[in-house]
C-alpha cells in the first residue's frame, strides 16, 4: 500500500493541521449540474445578458462573460455545458479576472461553470434561463 | 445538620422538596403519561416482581450465611440476565472482550498502583479507538487480527488485570454489604436504561451513516473514508469505530456491546463523580440511580448517537479533574480522556472548554506546564485521527461544518446547520426541556426526564455551598447553555443535563435525611421510567411488548415495522449479497457491505443529480445517472416520479420486491443485474490516496 499522493505524504509526515496543499474530489463520472450554488464570497462573476427572451423567437444570443477572482493562484477555468448537451467545453483559462464575449451560440440551458484553476474547486455557477413570457 | 433548630430543618427540607409536588401536578397537567402504552408500565411491573423473586430465592439460597449483600447482586444478575435473553448473549460477551481489552491498555498506561479501573478502562477505549482509528484507511482490519492482538494483550497484561478486576469485584460487594437497598434502586434503574439495548438497531442515522464504518470493515476490512457519498464520513468517529471493533469482534453487526459498556461508564460515572464531591457512599449510589433513570439513558442504549457516551466519559473526566485539582498527576490519563472526548464529538469543545482554561491556569501557577503539553500532545495524538483524515481528504478539519471558513470543495461554502432546531429559549428553557420537549428534538414532551427539574434546588445548595460541587455545576451549566444556544437539541445538552443532575443529588444528599432522599430518589426513577415510551416515535408504540411476546422473531418483527428499507436491504443481501444498491427515496445504507449509495442531503453530488433527472420528464437524465452510479439494485418509493419509473421500464427493470411503500427494481434479467461498483470506487478516497495500485475488491 504505497503512499502514491505526495500531498498526503507530506501531511503525514508533518502532520500539519492546515495548508496541505489544494484539495480535489474525485471525478465520480456524474454531470456538472447548475443548480444554484453558494459563491466564493471573493469571486465575481457574471453572464449578460442572463436570460433569453425567447418569445420574441430568439434562442441563441451573444452573451458577456465576466468574472474577477482575485484570490486563485493560477487565474481561473470557465467551463460550459448544457442540459441538451452534457460534454464540457472550455470556454476560457488562466486569467484571474477578465471579459470575453461569447460567439450567437448561447441558449437558455446553457451553463457557466468557473473552477480555480489550481485546485479545481468550482467557485460559481451561471445557468441561462429563458425569459417569461408576458 | 447537627444543632440547627427543627422548625429551620424541615422548612430547609421543604423547599428542597418544592419541586416534587410542583413536578406531579404539571405531569398530569401537561399529560405527559398519555403516550404510556399500557403493557410498557405493566412490563415494568413484572420486572420489578420478577426482581424481588430473584433477590428473594437468592437470599434464601445463601442459607445460613444470609446477607443482604445478595440482594443487589441478585437484582444485577436478573438485568444481565434478561439483556441476555432479549439482546442475545453474544453482546454481553463482546462487551466483556472489549472491556477487558480496554482495561489491559488501560494497565500498560496507567500502572500505577491504585488507579482507577474505569480510569484505566477509558484510556483503554481512548486508545483503541486511536489506533483503530489511524489505521482506518488501510486495509489492516481482519477480525483474526484483531482476536490475535486480542489475546497478545490479555496475555501479556493479564497480571496487571487480574489485580483491577478482583479490586473491582471486592468494591461491589463492599457496597452490596453496606447499601444494599441503595445499589438494588441503582440495579433496577440500570435495568430499565437497558431495555435501549433489547432493541435492533432502529435509528435513521444509525442506518444512513454511524454504519457505515462497520459495514466496510466487515466487508472490505478498510474504511473508504468516502466524504463524497457520507458528508460525516470524516466526522470525528471513536463511537463509530468502537462499534465497528466489536462487530468484527463478533463477526456481524454489534450495538449492543459497546452501548452496554457506555451505559456501564455513565452509571459508574456519576458515583465516581458524586465520591469526588466529597458525597456518602449512598448519596452516590443515588447519583448513578438518577444517571441510569434518565430516559435519554436509555435511548443511548437503543442507538450509535455518541451524546450518551459523552456524558458518561464528561463524568470521569470531571472526577479525574476534581481528585487532580490542578496537579495533573497522570498527565497522559488526562490526555486520553480529553483525546476520547475530541474523538467522539467535536462539539465537546464547548463542553472541555473552561476545564482546559483552568488547567492552564492551575499548570502555569504549579509550575507543570511540560505536564500540561503532555496532556495536549497524548490529547491531540489519541483524538486527532479523524481530524488529521477530515483535513487531508476535505480541507476542513470539522468537515462539513464551518465550510465558510475552510471552503471544502466537497461542500457548499455554508456552514452546515440544522435549522428545524433553532426555536429559540427564555428563561423558562429547564421547564421547557421536560415539558415542551418536541420544540427541541424529534422526540415528545417528557423525554428528557423530570431529574433535572426536581434536583435543582441540590444543584442550588451546591453553588451556594462553597465546595467543588460549585464549579462542577457552574462549568456544566455554562457548557450547557453555549451548547443550546447554538443550537436547541435537547440530546446535545445531555452531558450537561446528567452531570447538574449528579451534583443535585450530591447537594440533596448533604441537606436531607437519607430516607428522603431516597424517598425523592425512587420517585424519580419511577417518573423517568414512565417517561421512556416518549422517547421517539417508535418508542411510544412500545416495541418492547412485541420484544417480549416474539422472543426470538421479535426483533425481526420490529424491524419491519419501523425500518422497511433496512428490513428490504437484508433481505436483498440474502438473495443478492453482492448486489450494488441505489436507495433514492430513503438514505438508509446500513447491512449491505458498503455497497449502497443513497441519494439524500448526506450526498450532494447525488442529490443535486436527483434534482437534476427530476426535471427531465423524458427520463433520459435518469439513465445518465443510473449509467454513471451503475447499481443492479435499485429501492424506491411507490408509486415512484414519473421520470424515474420511465428510466426505469425504458431499461427493462421490473420491482423485484417490496416492503411497506419501498420497492426494490432490478433487471427484468436476472442474468444482467451485474454492477462494476466502479462509481463507488471512483469515490473511495482511501483507495485514491493511500493505495491507488490495489485492484477492485
Amino acid at each position: 500500500m504505497p503512499l502514491e499522493s505526495r500531498t498526503l505524504r507530506v501531511c503525514l509526515l508533518l502532520g500539519l493541521v492546515s495548508g496541505c496543499g489544494p484539495v480535489v474530489p474525485p471525478v465520480d463520472g456524474l454531470p456538472m449540474f447548475c443548480t444554484p450554488i453558494t459563491d466564493d464570497a471573493s469571486v465575481k462573476f457574471s453572464v449578460e445578458p442572463a436570460a433569453i427572451d425567447v418569445c420574441k423567437g430568439r434562442s441563441l444570443i451573444v452573451a458577456n462573460v465576466s468574472w474577477d477572482a482575485p484570490q486563485t493562484r493560477d487565474g481561473v477555468r470557465i467551463e460550459i455545458d448544457s442540459k441538451l448537451d452534457l460534454e464540457r467545453r472550455v470556454f476560457s483559462a488562466g486569467d484571474r479576472a477578465g471579459s470575453l464575449p461569447t460567439g450567437a451560440w448561447v441558449e437558455p440551458g446553457l451553463c457557466f461553470h468557473m473552477f480555480d484553476h489550481d485546485s479545481g474547486r468550482e467557485l460559481a455557477r451561471r445557468e441561462i434561463t429563458a425569459a417569461p413570457c408576458p | 445538620m447537627t444543632g440547627t433548630p427543627a422548625w429551620r430543618t424541615s422548612g430547609i427540607a421543604a423547599l428542597l422538596l418544592l419541586p416534587l409536588p410542583i413536578l406531579g401536578v404539571a405531569l398530569f397537567q401537561y399529560r405527559l403519561f398519555d403516550p404510556l402504552p399500557p403493557d410498557f408500565w405493566r412490563m415494568l411491573v413484572r420486572g420489578l416482581m420478577c426482581l424481588v423473586l430473584a433477590a428473594t430465592v437468592a437470599w434464601v439460597a445463601v442459607g445460613k450465611r444470609r446477607s443482604s449483600a445478595v440482594v443487589p447482586s441478585a437484582a444485577a444478575g436478573l438485568v444481565i440476565a434478561l439483556t441476555v435473553v432479549y439482546a442475545g448473549p453474544g453482546g454481553l460477551l463482546v462487551a466483556a472482550l472489549l472491556l477487558l481489552a480496554a482495561l489491559a491498555m488501560g494497565t500498560w498506561i496507567e500502572p500505577s498502583a491504585d488507579p482507577s479501573p474505569w480510569r484505566q478502562l477509558l484510556v483503554g477505549l481512548a486508545l483503541i479507538a486511536a489506533l483503530v482509528g489511524w489505521t482506518l484507511p488501510f486495509q489492516v482490519h481482519y477480525p483474526v487480527l484483531y482476536f490475535l492482538l486480542l489475546a497478545l494483550l490479555l496475555a501479556v497484561r493479564w497480571r496487571k488485570l487480574t489485580p483491577q478486576l478482583a479490586s473491582a469485584s471486592r468494591a461491589w460487594h463492599a457496597l452490596a454489604a453496606t447499601h444494599p437497598i441503595w445499589l438494588t434502586l441503582a440495579v433496577a434503574a440500570t435495568g430499565v436504561a437497558t431495555l435501549g439495548l433489547w432493541l435492533p438497531t432502529l435509528n435513521f442515522d444509525d442506518n444512513a451513516a454511524h454504519l457505515l464504518l462497520t459495514d466496510q470493515l466487515l466487508a472490505e476490512n478498510y474504511y473508504r473514508l468516502d466524504v463524497s457519498s457520507q458528508i460525516w464520513a470524516v466526522a470525528p468517529w471513536a463511537n463509530n469505530v468502537l462499534h465497528a471493533v466489536s462487530a468484527l469482534l463478533s463477526g456481524e453487526e454489534a450495538r449492543v456491546p459497546v452501548a452496554a459498556l457506555w451505559l456501564a461508564v455513565g452509571v459508574a460515572g456519576a458515583y465516581r463523580l458524586a465520591r469526588a464531591l466529597d458525597a456518602s457512599p449512598a448519596t452516590a449510589i443515588a447519583a448513578a440511580a438518577v444517571y441510569a433513570s434518565h430516559p435519554l439513558t436509555a435511548y443511548y442504549g437503543s442507538t450509535m448517537q455518541v451524546d450518551g457516551a459523552v456524558a458518561g466519559v464528561l463524568m470521569h473526566f470531571a472526577c479525574e479533574l476534581v481528585r487532580d485539582r490542578g496537579r495533573l498527576l497522570a498527565p497522559i490519563s488526562l490526555g486520553a480522556l480529553l483525546g476520547l472526548l475530541a474523538g467522539l464529538k467535536s462539539s465537546n469543545a464547548a463542553y472541555v472548554l473552561l476545564p482546559l482554561a483552568w488547567l492552564l491556569i492551575h499548570a502555569w501557577r504549579n509550575h507543570v506546564m511540560a505536564r500540561l503539553m503532555v496532556v495536549v500532545l497524548a490529547a491531540a495524538v489519541i483524538g486527532g485521527a479523524s481530524y488529521f483524515y477530515a483535513i487531508a481528504i476535505t480541507g476542513n478539519p470539522v468537515f462539513p461544518l464551518f465550510n465558510s471558513i475552510f471552503k471544502s470543495p466537497y461542500f457548499p461554502l455554508t456552514d452546515f446547520h440544522d435549522y428545524r432546531w433553532d426555536s429559540g429559549f427564555g428563561w423558562t428553557a429547564l421547564w421547557d426541556l421536560t415539558f415542551d420537549t418536541g420544540r427541541f428534538g424529534e422526540t415528545y414532551a417528557g423525554s428528557a426526564g423530570i431529574a433535572l427539574l426536581a434536583l435543582l434546588p441540590g444543584v442550588a445548595v451546591e453553588i451556594i455551598r462553597r465546595g467543588t460541587g460549585r464549579w462542577v455545576a457552574l462549568w456544566l451549566l455554562a457548557a450547557g447553555a453555549l451548547m443550546f444556544w447554538q443550537i436547541q437539541y435537547f440530546r446535545y445538552v445531555f452531558p450537561a443535563i446528567a452531570i447538574v443532575s449528579t451534583v443535585g443529588v450530591v447537594g440533596l444528599g448533604r441537606s436531607l435525611d437519607t430516607r428522603v432522599l431516597a424517598l425523592v430518589v425512587a420517585a424519580i426513577v419511577v417518573v423517568n421510567a414512565l417517561l421512556v415510551p416518549n422517547l421517539t416515535w417508535m418508542t411510544v408504540s412500545d416495541p418492547w411488548k412485541t420484544l417480549v411476546s416474539e422472543r426470538s422473531s421479535g426483533a425481526t418483527t420490529v424491524q419491519r415495522a419501523y425500518t422497511a428499507p433496512r428490513v428490504l436491504l437484508d433481505r436483498l443481501h440474502l438473495m443478492a449479497p453482492k448486489a450494488c444498491v441505489l436507495a433514492v427515496d430513503e438514505p438508509v445504507v446500513a447491512g449491505f457491505d458498503g455497497r449502497v449509495n443513497a441519494i439524500s442531503n448526506y450526498d450532494p453530488r447525488l442529490s443535486e443529480a436527483y434534482a437534476w433527472a427530476e426535471v427531465d420528464a423524458s427520463g433520459h437524465r435518469w439513465r445518465e445517472i443510473l449509467h454513471v452510479v451503475g447499481p443492479s439494485h435499485i429501492i424506491v418509493r411507490s408509486p415512484g416520479t414519473w421520470a424515474l419509473t420511465l428510466a426505469l421500464t425504458a431499461m427493462d427493470y421490473v420491482p423485484i420486491d417490496s416492503e411497506a411503500t419501498l420497492q426494490v427494481w432490478a433487471h427484468r434479467d436476472p442474468n444482467q443485474r451485474s454492477c462494476t461498483r466502479d462509481f463507488q470506487r471512483r469515490r473511495d478516497e482511501a483507495h485514491r490516496h493511500f493505495h491507488p495500485d490495489d485492484g477492485p475488491h
